[in-house]
């Protein structure tokens, strides 16, 4: 068995596997995490011979193919350490750090998160993440840094992911047939950031085409409402935590049409 | 789903404010539904105890600019969509 282990949030994760490649694909897919602090309590295991995909002591799935296996097991860890991550307000957003603390950008899935994350990334700004952020009660916000999925020709505008990172690939199987090269973008381990980091502005970002481009403050209640849409974990202590980010924080809608525009337009209430 | 006659507020609902003073409900399907005036008045004063009419009376009395059917209308209303949240249950048919 293979075993590497790693740190996500609040949950020190162990996964072991009998096969080579699948565990180069499982170091590729977690390399931006650090490394685990203390005994593993997510303990996943992943049989290339029999196809068995394990989470602690439940069998998740059995017959897999062993190219599939590391790509089944990304989400999941994700979910896991999200449902068990200490009290704090779970949103799907994404985190930077900058000069002043952080940004959050909250955004529904094909949002933008990880476009413009990507973007300030290559104007300097800190990782935290681009999908998860664990806000907890004194309004410091710690991310889930998984790695960017590189998929079709990035947007206009956009940096080469060269420009904040290496670029890992492991063989999968798309849909449709035959083998491919999946890549991500690991991001440079200086530019990652995995202490709690205050927050300073949060950000909605909205895909609206239609609309001028450009910053507008929201009302609170509105500002609640979106951002609790968002969440991951639905408890009142996240809740609480919300609700005083929407009253602490002037929190800003986002439209934009570039990403140049878009992050001028951030530059007027976050510093990088 | 029936309207409730004496609307209760269900056990443990998080009720919290806003710092600009409106009120925010955490649903037990975890929506955070924001509540204008006449909906907060009724969550803190659904105790089981009042009936729709009896809500409706007490807010009418300290309400101007609507009638009282108007007000009750509003309240049927709100009583309605809190109780298919779940944010309100019933506490027994009037004897």
């Amino acid at each position: 068995m293979i075993a590497r282990s790693f740190r996500a949030l609040d949950t020190d994760v162990l996964v072991e596997t009998d096969d080579a490649e699948v565990e180069g694909a499982v170091a590729t897919l977690t390399g931006n995490y650090p490394p685990a602090r203390a005994e593993p309590s997510l303990h996943y295991r992943l049989e290339g011979a029999t196809g068995v995909l394990q989470r602690d002591d439940e069998t998740l799935r059995r017959g897999a193919p062993s190219i599939d296996l590391a790509l089944i097991a990304d989400t999941d860890p994700q979910d896991q350490v999200v449902r068990r991550a200490g009290e704090s307000f779970l949103v799907h957003a994404a985190a930077l750090a900058g000069r002043d603390g952080a940004l959050l950008l909250v955004a529904q899935s094909g949002g933008g998160k990880t476009t413009m994350t990507r973007a300030l990334l290559a104007r300097g700004a800190r990782y935290l993440t681009d999908e998860a952020s664990a806000i907890d009660t004194e309004h410091r916000v710690r991310g889930l840094p998984r790695t960017f999925t590189l998929e079709g020709p990035d947007p206009e505008g956009l940096a080469p992911p060269e420009a904040i990172g290496r670029i890992g690939t492991f063989r999968y199987r798309p849909v449709g047939g035959g083998v491919s090269m999946y890549r991500v973008v690991l991001t440079s381990p200086e530019r990652i950031v995995h202490e709690p980091v205050p927050v300073a502005a949060i950000v909605v970002l909205q895909y609206a085409p239609e609309e001028p481009s450009g910053l507008t403050r929201m009302p609170s209640a509105a500002a609640l409402q979106t951002m609790w849409g968002q969440n991951r974990r639905a408890d009142a202590a996240g809740l609480e935590i919300a609700i005083a980010l929407a009253g602490r924080f002037a929190v800003h809608r986002l439209v934009t049409h570039s990403i140049d525009q878009g992050c001028a337009d951030l530059a007027k209430i976050w510093s990088l | 789903m029936a309207r409730p006659l004496r609307p209760r507020r269900a056990r443990d609902l998080p009720i919290r404010e806003l710092p600009d003073g409106e009120t925010v409900v955490l649903s037990p399907s975890g929506a955070a539904l924001v509540l204008n005036g006449t909906a907060s008045v009724v969550v803190y004063l659904a105790d089981g105890q009042r009936t729709v009419e009896q809500l409706a009376d007490e807010i009418a009395a300290n309400t101007s600019g609507a009638t009282r059917e108007q007000v009750l209308a509003d309240v049927e209303r709100i009583v309605g969509e809190l109780t298919e949240a779940g944010c309100l249950e019933d506490a027994g048919r009037a004897g």
